[in-house]
């Protein structure tokens, strides 16, 4: 890897680290609490509250702060959901075959038929779900749609030679599932776990954004939102609207950035096509 | 005395082809003594692999194996698959095919000989270790730590061959079925491998498949040539080399570099499609009008030589 890229992924990986410190440390950061008020509203930036009040009087640095939490929830826990339905159920299909995989791939082909993210604002809709439920919610319905992806290459995996040299030494279909068939899928299965975990926290903040989420917890989407329609924007609070948008960037960015060099650690023609 | 250890009497196997499933090899018979290595050989597509797959219950599926598969006295077509994992790497060890790619490419080579040592022998922590590092140290291969560390593909093919082996060999089993084990190594190193495995077959059985006539030679002590599907002779290694009973045989020691490196005419029958009559009758030159009408069945020449041809040379 060339040492630009060593710098690149470096960064990447600070800055996951530095938000994942945040989401733990959240209540030693900041005196406030996210949700009560805590001063006069739409304060401007001082040494009390560093981003100022919004117009409930509540501190914009700690609303940022525990936010943190909300992305980093959604983005892994559901990322973690996803890979663990896709590689398990995909292993599964795409190892035993027969007639189970015919009917589980038609019923799968049906559900991915049904647009995804129309399914989750609609289910988000019925339940009003807090943190984890929209991390299930949206796991579950990724999971789904990664079945196929992992079903079809366990086909080709399961039929390779060393598979038949394993079977060939006593190993039944259980150990070879998950001794043999998951470590090889560890490539496939990282990358799709970043690249999902980055989908997640976008799409997060824009449920945030349309009230979809749970108001008693605090994400970066509702605090734009409300920015948005409680004179942020049009009173140029740049300190209410700006944070949380920068926030959700940088973490994209970099999570976006660790896909890339993950995926050109499991396959180098990538690195030596961009050459 | 060597007496026998696998036997398949009448084995024929029923697999999907193209024009759906049909019985495509048989039928078989094959003798394995306990001890000393019997070689497998015949062309591209005879069936040798199936045979083998077939042995260890490990055909695909939708395959279907009739007769028998006698191994120590119990019939492996009886046991139910729970029996035959017990007894694969156990009593019964495989060497897969391709070299490179006969090892699970993400796993250390530590990992992939020590299982079946854990499956097997329930081995674990420095016991395992030290077990696994004495097997790669029989295989005669330097630096048998680094190699029980590395990953396949930072093994040559020759090491890959190595760790395949120690894999096998290490729950001792009193059969090694090794598929084609010089296919894709130089010469040097096909040497190598096959002076291991004359070593590692003492004291034990070895179903060597290859259509390598000359390394069957350099370490067998008999040999069995299948053809389209069937055996068409047996016999002690050197005295098939010798005096050759089957035309296809003799047509096939004519083909090795020593002798010459004359090429059989005409090409083999798809499984699919067999002549009636004698197989090899269309390739034949001794064939007349009732080889391509009768099927031949074994005839037993003398002690353990048997051919299947009416007018062995």
């Amino acid at each position: 890897m060339a040492s630009k890229q060593r710098i690149l992924l470096g960064l990447a990986l600070s800055i996951i680290a530095v938000y994942v410190i945040i989401a733990i440390a959240a209540p030693l950061l900041t005196p406030y609490s996210p949700m009560t008020s805590c001063g006069p509203p739409l304060q401007s930036p001082g040494p009390d509250h560093l981003l100022g009040t919004d117009d409930l009087g509540r501190d914009i640095a700690a609303e940022l702060v525990y936010g943190t939490r909300f992305a980093l929830v959604i983005g892994f826990a559901g990322a973690a959901i996803a890979v663990t339905i896709s590689a398990t159920v995909g292993i599964a299909l795409g190892y035993t075959g027969g007639r189970t995989d015919e009917v589980c791939s038609r019923i799968i082909d049906v559900m991915m038929a049904i647009p995804q993210f129309p399914l989750l604002l609609v289910l988000t809709l019925f339940f009003t779900p807090g943190l984890f439920l929209i991390a299930l919610i949206m796991g579950v319905l990724a999971g789904i749609h990664g079945i196929r992806l992992i079903r079809s290459q366990v086909l080709s995996t399961s039929q390779a030679p060393f598979i038949e040299g394993v079977r060939g030494l006593g190993a039944g279909d259980g150990y070879i599932m998950r001794h043999h068939i998951l470590p090889a899928l560890g490539p496939l299965l990282s990358v799709k776990f970043v690249s999902t975990a980055q989908h997640f926290m976008v799409i997060g903040v824009g449920l945030g954004f349309l009230g979809l989420v749970d108001p008693n917890v605090t994400d970066w989407g509702q605090m734009i939102s409300r920015a948005t329609q409680y004179g942020g924007f049009s009173l140029g609070l740049w300190w209410w609207l700006v944070p949380p948008g920068i926030a959700i960037t940088v973490i994209s960015i970099a999570l976006g950035v660790l896909g890339t060099r993950t995926e050109e650690a499991n396959n180098p023609r990538l690195t030596l096509a961009r050459m | 005395m060597n007496s026998e250890l696998l036997a398949t009497r009448k084995l024929s196997i029923r697999m999907c082809s193209c024009s759906g499933p049909q019985t495509l090899i048989g039928p078989v018979d094959l003798s394995v003594p306990e001890k000393g290595i019997t070689a497998l050989v015949g062309e591209s597509g005879c069936g040798k692999t199936v045979v083998s797959l077939a042995i260890l219950g490990l055909l695909p599926a939708g395959s279907e194996a009739k007769g028998v598969i006698s191994f120590n006295g119990t019939d492996l077509l009886s046991l139910k698959e729970k029996e035959l994992r017990e007894m694969r790497g156990k009593e019964i060890a495989y060497i897969p095919q391709n070299p490179a790619t006969a090892l699970t490419p993400v796993l250390s080579a530590e990992d992939q000989i020590a299982e079946t040592l854990y499956y097997h022998e329930g081995l674990t922590g420095a016991s395992l270790h030290r077990k696994v590092i004495s097997l790669l140290e029989s295989m005669g291969l330097y630096n048998p730590e680094h190699v029980a560390r590395s990953c396949p593909h930072t093994l040559s093919g020759g090491m890959r061959r190595r760790v395949a082996i120690a894999a096998a060999l290490a729950c001792s089993p009193r059969l090694i079925i090794a598929d084609e084990p010089t296919s894709g190594l130089d010469s040097r190193t096909r040497k190598n491998v096959l002076d291991l495995l004359g070593r590692s077959s003492e004291g034990r059985a070895m179903l060597l498949i290859t259509h390598d006539l000359e390394a069957a030679l350099s370490v067998s002590d008999r040999i069995t040539v299948m053809y389209a599907g069937e055996v068409v002779e047996t016999g002690d290694i050197m005295d098939v080399f010798d005096s050759p009973a089957h035309p296809y045989t003799r047509a096939l020691l004519s083909a090795t570099p020593s002798r010459g490196l004359i090429p059989i005419p005409g090409n083999s029958p798809l499984l699919s499609t067999i002549p009636e009559g004698c197989r090899f009758a269309p390739r034949c030159p001794h064939s007349t009008a009732r080889c391509r009408l009768r099927h031949p069945s074994l005839t037993r020449l003398s002690g353990t030589r048997v051919v299947r041809c009416d007018m062995p040379c």
